[in-house]
Order: structure tokens, then C-alpha cells, then sequence
């Protein structure tokens, strides 16, 4: 077999391997939904995909296409194939897959996916590959298949005390049949699925070896950056680039669609040109948009609807008592520390791109669409059709992430390097200042949130509604309530607006868990215990009471020290989270101690999901208690890290992550951690000083007024 | 454009550059040293930090003009193998996530530690305050620096 999906790792910036020898395996994306791998390549006509190759020098490769921006994934998923491939876990190389969506569907790192589809996926491609290694030892030996198995990469009939490592094997086993059915081993057979084993990165991460998105090098190398109208959905209407020109070092201003680029030798020419650019903007319709008037016009929404359904509104109202309250979240950045970048080479009919990007299948078909010249162009045009190049001339080289977030999901970057790629001769790097990154994200959305809960004589609720004002999605509420629901009202701020790492559950979970904690106190109820009387998710209510154990909620603290608890489910996982906090008029607040407990089914790595958990707390508590995106002549007022601080290593508390155990399938791990934070966080303040904070990110004057 | 000559990780390099041209650009666009990164520009994110004579500086901060006769040390030039006791202790913490932060804050780390061999919780703080990591590996870069301190070979 001779398909070879791996570019090599260390030369592919500048060569595309050869194939080699060897066996490269092969499923297509339907077969990696059934638990029984369909019949052999050669029989159904599934187009192969490559996660796995072994060489006849023994070089065994696992290929990732998912992308790995820290949250481990090209580990945890390598692990999966070493378990059922029976390779110690230090003969494994891993590499980034080529983007290729006949090969591997579409591309796509979010959502907290990644172990979740391949933990079915990648354990069956390791087993598919160990049994075709034995069935080439067996015919190669002449004894039963019965009589052979797999042990440390190679094969071994121990009657006969053979053994032939899988390169030995390789080019046998590629001839051999796919088996008709796998069985997969059983949980107690386990050797590296449930290990911390160290990430396959682990020691480029240290010397500075990563080559990310940012770092990529290529002969004759240009470097432009960028800069956007400041006001969301302007434009520039005149352009003086004289004394940008003057900058020494700088070739080339372009006009494009999203702004106007500075091409240069080096970064420091291009941004020292686009400083000293001379830019009329025609700021286009949201130059008086605020984060104020953003405020109005949600209020104005929420006070005009009506539409709570009338069975929710009868509930309400027969209720015993009926509380509202209002919820407020602002827009957030992503801040990924490395600023949005993405190298373009358009030549000998091939746009090559190099990026580090979440989605480099969204990256293939935005370069193919806009990497058009002109004359392709007015030909699609001419046939009334405009498709863009081909995909298979869009060769995308998916980078490391130096952080993605949610962030790397969109293509923005990606078309303008495509843009200014085609008005120069040769590879150009953009690559974006901070400034322009802080003021051109596709920022997790401001909204606004009204909550209103019917309660019986106990204080219990009967009757509760969302109204969620500014985003697309309300939470339903995961408690035993008779009559529930919730409605939206999606507005059209001017802000451009994305996915943030936990997505929706980063409003929800603020708005839910703040507001049960609110009908808690109302009913004088201990809010552990009156969560647990209502949650309807046995896993939930578990992560909750193991939670509340480990935190010693309810027994005795220092003085001054008070505890909330938020729990969230969602992305297959469940987690809950107590913060043991104490408030200092002078100094601020203090977080002690915060106690996270996760559920995510079975654990690949542990170490990897208790990272993740910290990490994702640490991102939470920024948005809970540093930093917001607030808009003011329609631009961001912010604009680099002392303006949008992110949090410290001395702000950050110390964190104890505890994995409940479960053989339940894999849940995501890469933003479940998010959500609880903010409600953990206003629930121990509400605690400490009796004030309810309905509004983030926290503030003094909130606090203390 | 001037012709500028500078030692960087025990090399002599010479290049020509204008005389406001960061470290960290000549280092990563005129040397192709990549692993000290670029996070802000403006010296708040700690993303760039190199040594100058073993001092820690932000290197977005340094115009090439004012480093002088100062030896520079970069990520790539703190140890042949990955092997300084610093890097060792962050493998053994499986501190890096992204990593893009890591080699700011390893720089920033050995300069602790040459400081103040056995730094306290708020000594730590206050060191690494300016190095920034956005994916939040703080817990174990603290753990990694006491695991550094203890270790003998510093
Ligand atoms: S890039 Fe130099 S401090 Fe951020
Ligand atoms: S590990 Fe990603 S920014 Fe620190």
C-alpha cells in the first residue's frame, strides 16, 4: 500500500514525503461509527483514511487530525491506538494529519469533541491493525491465528518462541483481509488508557522546538500585519501609504476586503508601517454603538416580549410566591497568547497555507474561494458559478495553536492572508498585533438574562422561565421543575460575535446557577442540600455531594471564609465546584481554595483532564473577576493585556481537581471546566457579604455598595 | 540600517538592522530563533523574555540598539538536551499546555531561581507576576519552580 497522508513532521514546510513501505491503515469516517469495522478496503469501496502507519523499519505513526492547542489530544488520542495496537506508548510517533476531508471528514477541534468521536474510532483502528499483523504472522509461520498475539509491537507464537516486530510484518499485513469484527478489549486489560502518561510534545514544549503557526519559516518569507477599521463594519475610503512606504523594509500596501495590510521584510517593518498609516474610514453604521447602548436595547427587547408560553405563565402565576431577577454578562475576548497569524504561498497552481487553525477544513475552503486570480475568477463568473479553485490545489499545513478557545473556529485571518498573499510574489506570513487581536475577535456574546421562578409554601420552585436577550440559546434548567422552559431573543448588536471556550454554558451556567442559589436562600435552605433535593442527573448529584465532601462544606472554617457551589453538565461530562472565598473591604476578594470534581465517564489521561480543569478555571475566573470587552464609539475600548488583563499566577488560587470514577464512555474535557466558575465564585460572595451578584465581572463598587 | 554584531546563546551573529528594531524580531525574523514568542509587543505579557548577561528582560522591550555588549540567551540556548534543572521540573509537572507561553516563563523561572535558590509562594508571585499564560498552567509552573529549588543539581 502506498498511500501516505503524513507530510514529515520535521521537513514539511519544505517537502511532501514520498510513500513508504508499509502499512498504512485505513477506515472511512462511517466505518469509525460502528462498533464493527465494514468489510476490507479493497471489497466495499470505502475510500481508506490514514491514523495509522507502521513501516517496515518499524516507525509507527498515528496521525491526528484533530488540532492540538494544550488540551493534550494528540496524546490521549495516540493512547488509544497504542492500547489495542499492544506498542509501549514511547514507540508511538505522532503527527498533525494533512487536511483532507475525503480522508478524514471535516476538520473541525471544538465542542469538546476530540475523545469523545475517537474513542471508539482510534481503539478500533489500533485492533483492526493488530489483528492483520497477526494474520500476516500466522500465514508468514504457518500456524492458527488462534496461536499468536500481539505483545510490546510485534507478534509472537510462543510455541514455537517466534517473534516479528510489526515493521517485519508491515508489508505482510498490508495484503491481509480487514477483519469482519474486532473486539475491543476489556476495561480490566487497560494498559495505558487511564495512565498521566506525558504528552508526546512534552519536551519540545520546554526548548522552544514547537514550530507554531507564528514561528513558520519559508525561503524569500514576507511579513505583513494588519490593521481593521477600528469601528466594527467600516471601511477605509482612503488610504495614504506614502510614509508607510518610507519605512525601510516595507514592500507593499494592500487593500483588503477586512482592512489594509503592510508587507514587509520582517514584523517590525510591517508594523511599524501600518502605525504611520494615513487612513480615512468610512466608519459605516455602528460608530455610535456602546456597551451602554448594546444595554438599552436589551432591556427595550426584554421589557417588549411577550411570548412566555401560557402554560409557564399559568404556572407562575397560581404560584405562592414569584421572584425575578436580572442577569448581565459582558462581551469577552479570547486572547489566545498568540495572536491570530496564518502564512500564504499561492504558486505553480497551488495556495499552500500554513495555520494554526480549529477548523483547517473551514481554512481549505475559504483559500480556495478567494486564492482565485482574476482571470479564474471572471471564467467561474462567465459560467455563472463561482466555486473557487479545487480543494485538492489548497494544501493546508494545520500548525500547532498557540492557544485556540474557540477563536481558531473562524477563517477570518485566513482570508486575508489568502488576499494579500495574491498581490505579492511570494509567501507572505500575517500575522496580527495584539491590539488588532483584542479589537477584532469574534467575542463570546454580551447578553442579557431574565429569570423568574414560581415557588410553593417550602420555597421550592413549581414554575421557572429564561428569557435570554442577546444570544441564541437559554439553559434549561436541569432541576426538577414541573413547569419549565425558556425563550430568546437574538439581536443584532453590530459585535461580531463566536464561539468562547464552553460556548453557551458560559452565560447559562452563570444565569442557572446564580438564580437556584437566589430560590436557595429565599426558601432558607442550605444551597448544597437544597440543589441536591431537586437535581434531576444522578451523575450530577454525585460530582455535587463528592464535591461538598471534599471541600468540608458545611463544617467549620477559618474565620471570615465562606463557600458557594455551582454545578454544570454538559459536553458529555459533569462537574461541580465549591469556592471557599473571603471579602476585604480594602484588599478585595481572596479565593482560598476552590474544589472542582469532574465526571467525564472514563478518563484516558488523568493528568490531562485535571489540566484541563485548572486551566479552565483560570480562564473562567478571569471573566468572573479581571476582565470584560466593553464597546464605546463602536469600538472596543480595550486593546492589549493591561487593559484586558488576564489573570496571574499570584491571583490564582490554589485549585484540587477529583476525577469521580466511571466507566461510562469518554465525556469532553476541554470546557466543562469553564462554566461553574462564575456562579461558584457570586454564590460564596452572596455567602461572605449577603450581595447577590447578578452582573460580571464582579466589581467593587457591585459589592460594596 | 546599521551592521550590528551580538552574541546570542554563546554565538557571534551579525546582522544589519535599524536601530529600533526589537530583540525579539531581530531574534525571531533576522536569526530564526522562533522560541522566544511574541504576545503583546509592549512588555505585559512576559511571552518574549530572553537573558541579557543573565538578567530577565521582555526582548519585544529591547531595541536592538541598547543591548550593547550584553550576552543574550534565548530558550533555545539554556541547555543542550532540555536538561536545566528548570526544564526538568517543568517535564516532571507536565506543566505546558499550549506551550506558547513556556519558554517566557522558563526564562523567567531560571532568573528566580539563580536570584533567590529557594523562593517562597510570594516571592514566586511576585517573579513570574509579568509572564502571562492564557491557558491558565500557573498551578503547576509554581510546582515546577519548588520542585526546581529542590533540586540539587541547580
Ligand atoms: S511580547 Fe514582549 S512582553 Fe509580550
Ligand atoms: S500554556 Fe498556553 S499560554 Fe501558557
Amino acid at each position: 500500500m502506498s498511500i501516505v497522508y503524513n507530510p514529515d513532521r520535521r521537513n514539511f514546510l519544505t517537502t511532501t514525503a514520498a510513500a513508504g513501505a508499509g502499512l498504512v491503515l485505513a477506515f472511512s469516517m462511517t466505518s469509525c461509527v460502528r462498533s464493527v469495522p465494514p468489510g476490507g478496503r479493497e471489497s466495499s469501496g470505502f475510500r481508506p483514511s490514514g491514523w495509522l502507519r507502521i513501516t517496515s523499519d518499524n516507525h509507527i505513526t498515528v496521525f491526528v487530525a484533530e488540532a492540538e492547542m494544550g488540551q493534550g489530544v494528540h496524546t490521549s488520542l495516540a493512547m488509544l491506538i497504542a492500547e489495542e495496537l499492544e506498542v509501549d506508548f514511547s514507540m508511538i510517533e505522532v503527527e498533525q494529519a494533512p487536511v483532507d476531508n475525503a480522508v478524514y471528514g471535516w476538520q473541525y477541534t471544538g465542542g469538546s469533541t476530540s475523545v469523545r468521536d475517537g474513542w471508539e474510532r482510534f481503539r478500533q483502528a489500533g485492533a483492526v491493525a493488530r489483528e492483520m499483523l497477526i494474520a500476516a504472522a500466522a500465514r508468514a509461520w504457518q500456524v492458527p491465528v488462534a496461536e499468536c498475539r500481539a505483545e510490546q509491537g510485534g507478534v509472537v507464537h510462543a510455541a514455537s518462541e517466534r517473534r516479528a516486530s510489526y515493521g517485519e510484518l508491515a508489508t505482510a499485513a498490508a495484503g491481509m483481509p480487514v477483519p469482519q469484527s474486532i473486539k475491543l478489549k476489556e476495561r480490566g486489560d487497560f494498559r495505558l488508557i487511564g495512565k498521566s502518561l506525558p504528552r508526546v510534545d512534552a519536551v519540545d514544549a520546554l526548548n522552544g522546538s514547537i514550530v507554531y503557526g507564528a514561528d513558520v519559516k519559508l525561503p524569500n518569507l514576507l511579513t505583513a500585519t494588519i490593521v481593521h477599521c477600528p469601528v466594527f463594519g467600516g471601511k477605509a475610503r482612503k488610504i495614504g501609504s506614502e510614509k508607510a512606504l518610507a519605512v525601510p523594509g516595507v514592500h507593499k500596501v494592500v487593500e483588503i476586503d477586512a482592512g489594509v495590510a503592510v508587507v514587509a521584510d520582517h514584523f517590525w517593518a510591517a508594523k511599524k508601517g501600518a502605525d504611520v498609516l494615513d487612513i480615512q474610514w468610512d466608519f459605516g453604521p455602528h460608530a455610535d454603538i456602546s456597551s451602554e447602548s448594546i444595554q438599552q436595547l436589551f432591556t427595550e427587547q426584554a421589557d417588549g416580549y411577550t411570548g412566555v408560553e401560557q402554560e409557564i405563565s399559568t404556572a407562575l402565576a397560581n404560584a405562592a410566591q414569584r421572584i425575578e431577577a436580572e442577569y448581565h454578562l459582558p462581551y469577552q475576548a479570547h486572547a489566545t497568547l498568540e495572536p491570530m497569524c496564518c502564512t500564504v504561498h499561492i504558486h505553480d497552481g497551488v495556495c499552500e497555507v500554513w495555520v494554526p487553525s480549529q477548523n483547517p477544513s473551514s481554512a481549505q475552503v475559504v483559500a480556495a474561494r478567494f486564492s482565485m486570480s482574476r482571470v479564474e475568477y471572471l471564467a467561474q463568473r462567465v459560467k455563472g458559478k463561482l466555486l473557487g479553485r479545487s480543494l485538492e490545489s489548497v494544501r493546508v499545513h494545520n500548525m500547532p495553536l498557540g492557544g485556540g478557545f474557540g477563536r481558531r473556529l473562524e477563517s477570518d485571518y485566513v482570508v486575508e492572508a489568502v488576499q494579500i498573499a495574491k498581490a505579492v510574489d511570494a509567501p507572505v506570513k500575517l500575522i496580527w498585533s495584539r491590539e488588532q487581536d483584542i479589537q477584532h475577535d469574534f467575542y463570546r456574546p454580551a447578553s442579557l438574562h431574565r429569570l423568574t421562578a414560581g415557588l410553593d409554601e417550602q420555597g421550592m420552585p413549581v414554575a421557572w422561565h429564561q428569557l435570554a436577550v442577546g444570544v441564541a440559546d437559554y439553559g434549561p434548567p436541569y432541576y426538577k421543575i414541573p413547569t419549565s422552559g425558556g425563550s430568546t431573543i437574538e439581536v443584532d448588536t453590530g459585535v461580531p460575535t463566536g464561539p468562547w471556550r464552553s460556548v453557551s454554558l458560559s452565560w447559562n451556567a452563570f444565569v442557572i446557577e446564580g438564580f437556584i442559589d437566589e430560590l436557595a436562600s429565599l426558601a432558607g435552605k442550605d444551597p448544597v442540600a437544597y440543589r441536591l433535593d431537586l437535581l434531576k442527573i444522578p451523575r450530577l448529584k454525585a460530582v455535587v455531594e463528592m464535591a461538598a465532601e471534599k471541600a468540608g462544606w458545611g463544617g467549620s472554617l477559618p474565620a471570615g471564609h465562606y463557600q458557594g457551589i455551582a454545578a454544570q453538565p454538559g459536553f458529555g461530562s459533569y462537574v461541580a465546584q465549591v469556592v471557599e472565598l473571603s471579602v476585604d473591604k480594602n484588599k478585595g476578594i481572596r479565593i482560598h481554595r476552590i474544589v472542582c470534581v469532574i465526571d467525564c465517564g472514563q478518563v484516558v489521561n488523568p493528568d490531562m483532564v485535571v489540566s484541563q480543569m485548572e486551566g479552565g478555571i483560570i480562564f473562567g475566573l478571569t471573566a468572573t473577576v479581571t476582565s470584560a470587552i466593553t464597546i464605546r464609539n463602536g469600538r472596543v475600548e480595550q486593546s492589549n493585556f493591561y487593559d484586558f488583563p488576564i489573570l496571574r499566577m499570584g491571583e490564582t488560587p490554589p485549585i484540587d481537581v477529583y476525577i469521580m470514577p466511571s466507566e461510562e464512555p469518554p465525556g469532553g474535557v476541554g470546557e466543562p471546566g469553564v462554566p461553574p466558575i462564575a456562579p461558584a465564585v457570586v454564590n460564596a460572595l452572596y455567602a461572605t457579604t449577603k450581595v447577590r451578584i447578578r452582573k460580571l465581572p464582579v466589581r467593587a463598587e457591585d459589592l460594596f455598595s | 540600517m546599521a551592521r550590528w554584531s551580538l552574541t546570542v546563546n554563546g554565538k557571534q551573529q551579525e546582522f544589519e538592522a535599524e536601530s529600533d528594531m526589537p530583540l525579539l524580531w531581530v531574534l525571531r525574523d533576522l536569526l530564526g530563533l522562533t522560541g522566544t514568542k511574541f504576545g503583546c509587543g509592549v512588555g505585559a505579557c512576559g511571552a518574549c523574555n530572553v537573558h541579557l548577561d543573565g538578567e530577565l528582560v521582555p526582548s519585544c522591550t529591547v531595541p536592538v540598539s541598547a543591548v550593547g555588549g550584553r550576552k543574550i540567551v534565548t530558550i533555545e540556548g539554556l541547555s543542550d538536551k532540555t536538561d536545566h534543572p528548570v526544564q526538568k521540573a517543568w517535564l516532571e509537572e507536565k506543566v505546558s499546555q499550549c506551550g506558547y507561553c513556556q519558554p517566557g516563563q522558563i526564562m523567567a523561572a531560571v532568573t528566580l531561581l539563580e536570584n533567590n535558590p529557594h523562593p517562597s509562594d510570594a516571592e514566586i508571585d511576585a517573579a513570574m507576576a509579568r509572564t502571562l499564560c492564557r491557558c491558565g498552567a500557573y498551578p503547576r509552573i509554581r510546582k515546577a519552580i519548588h520542585r526546581a529549588a529542590k533540586s540539587e543539581s541547580l
